[in-house]
Order: C-alpha cells, then structure tokens, then sequence
C-alpha cells in the first residue's frame, strides 16, 4: 500500500478549508460580515442602511450628533453603514481613546434598526 | 496507480498552468501599480484602522500610504519579474505574501476578489515546479475556483434574488440594459428582472460544476466533459464582459475571471494555437533578447535601477519598494534586467495614467474631509504637479490656500465626493 503523502494531506485539508471557510458562515447563521463566503451582491451587501452618531464629551450634559466621515475615513463610514462589527467595535475603542466619555451609534436599515452604546473608562 | 493517485498525480501538459501565471501575473504587477497606489491615501487615517485578522493588528505596525505604496510596488515588480522570467517558487511566494499583506492589512480593502487572487497565487505559486507543472497543486486550484462559483450560486438562492426583485432594486442602476432588453424581445420588465435573477444564479452553478470537472478534462475519453468546458468557457465569457459592460466598480476582476476561463476551459488545441502565434511575433520584436539573461551573475546588479526609478516617482515609500526589490533580484540575477525593464514601465505606465495625480488628489480629498487644511492643500499642490487639476480643483485649491492661511476650516458637505 502506498504511503501518504504531504501533498495527500494538503488536498484534503485545502478543500475541506475551502467548503468550511464559507460554509460557516452559513451555519452561524449568517451575520453582517460576509467576507470570506463568497457572498457578493447578496441581499446583507444590497441592504441600504444609514448611521446616525452622538458622543458625549467628558463633564458635559448633553450630547452632541458627530459627522462620522469628519471623524474618520469614509470608506470606514461605509463599513460601518454595512454592520461590520470589527470596524464598529474598533470605531467605538478609538473614539473612547480620543477623549469621549459616552457614545451612541445608531444603525437603521428600513424598519430594522440596532443601537451600539458605549461608555467609556476615563483616562487613568 | 491507483484512482486518488491517477486523479491527482498524473501528467498535465504545461501550456495551460505556464499561460494562467504569466497572465495572473502580469495583470496582478499593473493592478498592484495602477489601481492600488491611488487609494493609498486611506491607510491609517487618523491613525485608525482594523485589520481583516485579530492577530494581524497585533503584529503589524499602524498601516501608511508609505507602507502600503511599498507593499504594492514591491509585489508588482516581483509578479512582473517572475512572469517574464518564468521566476522561481520562492519569488511566487514573495509575490503571494505581498499581495495577501496588501489586502489584509486593512478593512479599507473589502474586495472579495482580493481574497480569491490570494487563492489562486498560492495555486500559481505550488503549481510552479522545477521543471514540469506540478499536477495535483494545478487541479486542485481548478477545483477552488469550482468552489468560489458554487457559493456564490448559494449566495443567490434566496426568494428576493431569484424572483429579481434584489437584482432590480440594489443592481437597477448599473443594470438598465436588462429592462431595455426585455421590452425589446416582447418580455415585461418584471420578467426581464427575473430572468436576470435567475440567469445569474443558473451561470455561477454551471461555472461552478464546469471548473470542479475542467481539471482533469485534457486526455479524458468522456467527451462531455469538452463539452461542458467550452460552454462554460463562453458562459463565463458572456457573463463577465456583461458584468464589465454594466459597468461595476470591481476593477479588474473581469479580467482575471475571463483569464482563468481562458485558460482552464478553452480547448488545449486553441491555446497551442494562440500561444505559437504569441510567442512567434514576440520574437520578431526581439523581446525575450530585450528582458532575457545573457548569463552574467553582475546583471542582477541593474536592479540597482529600481531604487532611482522609484525615487523619481515622487510617492511615499517607492524609493524603499525600488531598494527592497533590488536586494531581492541579488539572490535571482537572471532578474536583474526585466527589474530594470519593469521599473521604467511601472514609471511610464504610472505616467501615463497619471496614478500619481490620483493618489495625491484622493489624499486630498481625505486631509481636507478630516478637516486638516495643510496636509490637504500640500497634498493637492503635489498633485498639480502629475495632472491638469481642472477648474473646480484650482478653486478648491484657492480656497485650501485662504483657509490655511487665515487658520479656518473648510466643512465640505456629507455627500461631495467630487473635488479634490
């Protein structure tokens, strides 16, 4: 019998990563960040949605309503309109860093909308 | 032999691998120089950015137009080298790191092709053996490709797409031949849309079933698997250049699509055909004389060449690119002369399309958006140096100019895109 070879081995392991990969995005039960499962012009990239975003600096009352792309780069703006939860997760960190105490995103797309808040630890 | 081995192992001609990788290749080098040089503005903004990996942010250093300047020119240059010189494995792989590093760096780059050419370099770079194609790393790049198509059928089994109604609503804009169309042939527009819809998913499954059996097509007895290659040659022909015509901002896609099918689909016999004519006229030209080896270990010291010629492009990071490929054509001599080819042609083909006005206008646009007025107006000056800013921008440009003087700050409304 023939012994196994490594390039047997990374036949098998590259296919089986290249139906998973996709593949799992459909068995978490999709989800806002599509990449990596071929997913393109799919009803989630075709969905309009728009932001709307306050912060709240720290020993001020009241909030105020921020121009995302006066705050950071558009093409971070359109990941955000897409749901990307990395770049809001991140987005919501450096705006803590840049001095904010307190910070609402709020996503709308048509009727469904979802909110992101975010208090931030002051500075030590 | 057994069947996994036969499958796997047994001989391909070298045409079609040989074709796909100088073609990935040489297309790769002018996408690297052409289309990802001008958005290099972007990285690291602010000093914000999130990678498409955890542990990437954690290991690389914040991304910068230099950086990434150097990543593409560096990765363009090898692909060139590698492609006109049929380079060596380890230069492939340099040219895969490269190119992967480039997109992954940063969620600023969400082109899933991006991914997919990663793929297919790690398929180039392991087909690539020392003297005949390796077989099982060609076939099982075949097979990936059969993969990708099939998902992205998947993508579109849902009742919105195949009904037309996602296609008319989200693609209407760039798809206003479909409704024209089935007016003309007598259909309503609903069903032109759902046919659309359809259409689409029915061609990705095809493409998909047709790469997953095109591997192993040469030397097949079975004569519908020639068959159904050469119909999926000119389905994936018609759908691309349709996909092209509709005019989508996915750069070049298209092409790479239309090149893979090229060479994985058409029928062996068309290809030698093609590629005898190619290489005659080529040597008419007396172009394998112009970028070839004369032998000399010294000439991989004319890769001395790049750090000038990158020096001269005026760009963040192109001098460092230049150096770092003139240190790598030291270990690959027999590159030293196509680097020095490459390099005047990335110059001029830069020139030309005036990739330097892009970049520095789009820097613009960026600085002046974050509400930084002198990086903004010294960034618009370099680029009415490369290109004829027009009057809206010389406008602009004033504007920038009073603003820094008298210390305000220009507020450009939420959707200007235009200018700079």
């Amino acid at each position: 019998m023939r012994r196994i070879r490594l390039s047997d081995l990374w036949i098998v392991g590259w296919i089986l990563f290249q139906i998973g990969l996709p593949l799992s995005w459909y068995l978490r039960g999709g989800g806002a960040d599509e990449r990596f499962a071929w997913r393109m012009f799919s009803a989630q990239h075709l969905t309009r949605c728009e932001l709307r975003y306050t912060e709240r600096a720290p020993g001020i009352a009241e909030t105020t309503e921020q121009r995302l792309d006066q705050l950071v780069q558009g093409t971070w703006v359109k990941a955000m309109t897409k749901g990307r939860p990395a770049v809001i997760d991140a987005f919501l960190s450096y705006r803590c860093a840049q001095g904010a105490s307190e910070l609402t995103l709020e996503r709308k797309c048509g009727t469904v909308s979802e909110t992101y808040r975010q208090r931030c630890e002051p500075p030590p | 032999m057994s069947r996994w081995q036969h499958a796997w192992y047994s001989p391909i001609d070298e045409l079609r691998p040989r074709l796909f990788r100088v073609g990935l290749l040489l297309v790769l080098a002018f996408d690297c120089w052409l289309n990802r040089v001008p958005r290099a503005g972007k990285y690291g903004a602010g000093g914000f950015n999130v990678a498409h990996f955890e542990w990437l942010d954690r290991i690389q250093p914040m991304p910068s137009p230099g950086l990434y300047i150097t990543v593409q020119l560096v990765t363009g240059l090898l692909a060139l080298v590698a492609a006109l010189t049929n380079g060596p494995r380890w230069m492939l792989a340099l040219v895969t790191l490269g190119w992967t590093w480039g997109w992954s760096m940063s969620l600023l780059d969400a082109y899933q092709h991006h991914y997919l050419l990663s793929l297919l370099l790690v398929g180039v770079t392991l087909s690539r053996g020392y003297d005949t194609p390796c077989p099982w790393a060609w076939r099982l790049t075949g097979v990936n490709i059969g993969i990708v198509y099939s998902f992205a059928a998947l993508t579109k089994v849902d009742g919105r797409w195949l009904s037309g109604e996602l296609v008319s609503q989200g693609l209407g804009r760039s798809l206003r031949w479909v409704p024209e169309l089935a007016t003309t042939v007598g259909l309503s527009t609903s069903t032109g849309w759902l046919l659309a819809g359809l259409g689409a998913c029915l061609v990705d499954l095809t493409l998909g079933l047709t790469y997953l059996a095109a591997p192993w097509r040469d030397g097949s007895p079975r004569r519908w698997m020639g068959a159904l290659a050469t119909i999926g040659a000119l389905l994936a022909l018609a759908f691309h250049l349709s996909i092209e015509y509709s005019g989508f901002k996915i750069e070049l896609f298209s092409t790479y699509t239309i090149w893979a099918s090229l060479c994985w689909l058409w029928p062996l016999s068309w290809l030698q055909w093609a590629d005898e004519r190619v290489r005659r006229a080529l040597q008419k030209l007396r172009f394998p004389a112009l970028i070839g080896h004369s032998g000399y270990r010294a000439e991989g010291l004319l890769g001395v060449a790049a750090p000038l010629v990158g020096a001269a492009l005026q760009l963040p990071g192109a001098a460092v690119a230049g150096a770092i490929t003139s240190v790598v054509i030291l270990f690959y001599p027999k590159g030293g002369r196509t680097l020095l080819f490459g390099s005047l042609l990335m110059w001029a083909a830069m020139d030309v399309l005036q990739t330097r006005f892009h970049y520095y206008r789009f820097l613009a646009q960026n600085e002046l958006r974050l509400g930084r007025m002198e990086p903004a107006l010294e960034a618009l000056e370099t680029a009415a140096l490369f290109g004829e800013l027009g009057e809206t921008r010389r406008e602009r440009l004033e504007e920038l100019r009073e603003a820094v003087s008298t210390g305000t700050v220009i507020v450009l409304p939420e959707s200007e895109e235009s200018a700079p």
